[in-house]
């Protein structure tokens, strides 16, 4: 009230008595009004919001650091969306549809579709085959230890007994029968992500893998999905480093680049890297890092890689390639 | 004007498609670099071997361990804890579950039968597994006395580093030092060998005369070393197999610091005369000496580069002591250090990509490594005292020995053995009996 008083007052005083000394009152009253109606409506709303701000919520946010590339290729819509119903494709042609086989009595967890044969290596202690699941048909391999190979000749004089010259183990023999790939364990799996599936539908494969190979039928040239860009290939790059054990302390390290061609599979599971330079593998240091490489597709936290499943025409071919020339 | 126009922007648009064509090609790979990974050991799973009698799973049990220290030692694998392991391997011929190591983030699997043969010697037959990959990566068989069956375990642990790393491995390999006891001033030091891990200590000299600097010889079965056996310092080579001694070369006044040629058949050793050092060589089979230095100074610590064709070594030629090299044949020496402080003990990695040395400065020691060249310069550690290194045969892993001051009243201050990575990481002691100076790493035994 008093305020209202003061600023009552001061406007009689200023204004100047014998300039229309009437009109000035109504002004007054107004000016006075208004300004009670600010001063009461900040106490109301305004000034808690003032000057208490709101407490600051502590919410982590999970950020992932990406280099940006230097450049970025937009892409425009895609004019020829494929149908929703469109008929879904066999999921990959090395992978024929059969029926599901019975379950294996001995509960083994889904190994990943990915027994891609191993690469061709000169020497003759090949690494057997994979076998991702029958363990029915498992038979214990015999081992024939082949007439002794002795990796070095012996030498004379031992300071200590030495143990006869090793024998290279004859490798966990490779069945005629036995698949490279179980048609029936992808079916499995390909069953059990269309129950998961909120639409049952006597289509199993699921919405990635249908949008993904609809899409080199029906996009000729240029649509969206026909370029990746540079932040999408970095978020690839990042998974891989994340999964990729580099051998430490090899010897010139900066020549030791290993290309490894990557086939992946519609959701994203590496089916199959092969090491592109077969001649160097001679080379143990070659081949070691090779390997590590190759394992980087293979690591769990790499099955599945995450790619924008609009693209999967472009990255399911990949070629990467591995250089720790940067790291030691 | 507006038709010009016209031309001018279909000659754009030409170019324009023309530029969008070429730079995405229809059928273009879509390539990936990988410049960065991790760097942390390698989690490998080594389940005890398999064997059917109560001995043989003890041995396998036994073989396990020795493999698992091993490895762990290196600093460039991760044995997991057994507790974790879902599937019981018993059978080592049969594929491993991988899916069950996969779930416990083992890169690697090892297993393995151990047998005990009709004439009683071990049969031991082991596989290492690529676990993600699922592959088998190696697979050997071999067969010994049943004493012998921490060589076989040494043995699986280099197979399984040089196939994972690509190096080759340095387990099967034993060291020989100067084992200390007694008080200071009646320090018995005696010479000793034993397995690169600690095991299988012996000793090979009795401590009546005072020994120093062992040297293995590329072969194995010899060492040079020091002696004072008859009064003076003076070099001598011992036999292993049949723990003969004989003095290298009968050369007037004092010799020290002796090391073998890489081919083993010449020893380089220092000699001192009329208060100078010089260098020599000394040929095993002909035992004729060549000069090599002719200087003023003191030279010494000689050591061969791996292919025999260079001695790097230490001299105060140019006022303080400092490492040179130059040819095995003697002749012009070129400084390679130039770093504040002193330089010594050289010595020339197998792999021949760097030089291990001891370095003195504002009162510490420090073991560092140089290229041939001397750039490069890294120093790995720094105590009160630590000196002599010796290189693993692999070239990535250094040993020598430490010493930390002792107190007022003597107590403390005695040396041990350590060794440590070329990273400057993974420093660990090496167990001994006693107190132990100047180690020397045999090549590998194979």
């Amino acid at each position: 009230m008093s305020v209202a008083t003061a600023v009552s007052g001061l406007t009689e005083e200023t204004v100047a008595p014998d300039e229309m000394p009437d009109a000035v009152v109504p002004r007054g009253i107004a000016l006075s009004a208004a300004l009670h109606l600010v001063l009461g409506s900040l106490f109301i709303f305004g000034l808690p919001r003032l000057f208490t701000p709101p407490p600051l919520e502590d919410m982590p946010v999970a950020v992932e650091l990406v280099t940006i590339a230097p450049e970025t290729r937009a892409t425009r819509p895609n004019p020829n969306q494929p149908r929703p119903n469109a008929k879904p494709e066999v999921p990959t042609a090395d992978a024929p549809v059969t029926k599901p086989e019975p379950e294996p009595p001995v509960p083994t967890p889904v190994p990943p579709p990915s027994a891609e044969a191993p690469p061709p290596t000169p020497e003759p202690p090949k690494p057997p085959e994979p076998k991702p699941a029958a363990p029915p048909v498992l038979k214990p391999p015999e081992p024939k230890p082949e007439p002794p190979k002795p990796s070095e000749k012996a030498e004379a004089p031992r300071p200590r007994e030495k143990p006869e010259p090793p024998q290279q183990m004859a490798k966990n023999e490779p069945k005629a029968e036995q698949k490279k790939y179980d048609p029936g364990q992808f079916e499995t799996l390909l069953k059990n992500l269309a129950a998961q599936s909120t639409v049952p539908s006597p289509d199993p494969p699921p919405q990635r893998p249908r949008v993904a190979s609809a899409r080199p039928s029906s996009q000729p040239r240029a649509p969206l999905g026909s370029q990746i860009t540079a932040s999408e290939v970095d978020l690839v790059r990042q998974q891989i480093a994340r999964c990729w054990n580099v051998p430490a302390g090899a010897r010139d390290a900066k020549d030791l680049v290993v290309e490894v061609r990557v086939a992946v599979d519609p959701d994203g599971t590496v089916r199959q890297a092969t090491i592109v330079d077969q001649g160097r593998l001679s080379d143990p240091f070659y081949r070691a890092a090779a390997e590590s490489a190759r394992r980087a597709f293979f690591n769990p936290l790499c099955r599945p890689l995450h790619l924008p499943p609009d693209k999967y025409a472009i990255w399911k071919d990949l070629v990467v390639d591995f250089s720790p020339k940067d790291i030691l | 004007m507006k038709k010009n126009g016209f031309i001018l922007a279909g000659a754009l648009i030409a170019a324009l498609a023309t530029l969008l064509h070429a730079g995405a090609p229809a059928r273009a790979e879509l390539r990936i670099d990988i410049t960065r990974g991790k760097i942390e050991p390698v989690p490998i799973a080594i389940p005890a071997l398999a064997g059917s009698a109560a001995n043989e799973t003890q041995a396998g049990q036994d073989l396990a361990g020795v493999v698992s220290a091993d490895l762990e030692r290196s600093g460039l694998f991760r044995p997991l804890d057994p507790r974790s392991f879902i599937q019981n391997v018993s059978v080592a011929d049969v594929q491993p579950r991988f899916g069950d190591w996969r779930q416990i983030n083992a890169q690697a699997l090892v297993t393995g039968t151990v047998k005990t043969q009709g004439d009683g010697r071990l049969r031991v037959e082991f596989r290492l597994w690529d676990v993600f990959a699922e592959q088998q990566l190696s697979g050997y068989g071999y067969t010994t006395t049943q004493q012998n069956w921490r060589r076989i375990a040494h043995i699986i642990a280099d197979e399984i580093y040089k196939r994972i790393t690509g190096e080759e491995g340095y387990f099967d390999t034993r060291i020989v030092y100067v084992s200390e006891s007694g008080p200071p001033d009646k320090r018995v030091k005696r010479l000793a060998l034993m397995d690169q891990d600690g095991a299988n200590n012996r000793y090979l000299t009795d401590g009546r005369t005072l020994v120093l600097t062992p040297r293995f010889s590329p072969t194995a079965q010899e060492i040079t070393y020091l002696s004072y056996a008859k009064g003076s310092p003076r070099v001598y080579l011992f036999n292993i197999d049949t723990g003969q001694q004989e003095i290298v070369g009968d050369f007037p006044g004092m010799t020290f610091a002796p090391r073998f040629s890489p081919d083993g058949n010449r020893v380089v050793l220092s000699r001192a005369e009329n208060g100078v050092s010089n260098l020599f060589s000394l040929d095993l089979r002909t035992r004729r000496p060549t000069r090599l230095t002719d200087s003023q100074a003191i030279d010494t610590s000689p050591s061969f580069a791996p292919d025999g064709s260079k001695i790097v070594f230490n001299s105060d030629r140019g006022g303080s002591q400092q490492l040179y090299i130059m040819s095995a044949d003697g002749g012009e020496a070129r400084r390679i250090s130039f770093g504040s402080g002193k330089y010594g003990t050289p010595v020339w990695s197998p792999r021949g990509d760097l030089i291990a040395f001891t370095k003195i400065e504002g009162g510490s020691f420090f073991i560092g490594v140089m290229r041939p060249d001397g750039s490069g310069e890294r120093l790995l550690t720094r105590d009160f005292l630590v000196e002599g290194p010796t290189w693993a045969p692999n070239g990535r892993v250094l040993m020598y020995f430490r010493q930390s001051p002792s107190d007022s009243r003597g107590h403390g201050g005695s040396p041990r053995l350590y060794s440590i990575d070329l990273t400057g990481s993974n420093q660990r002691e090496v167990t001994t009996p006693m107190d132990a100076s100047d180690p020397a790493w045999s090549p590998l035994l194979r």
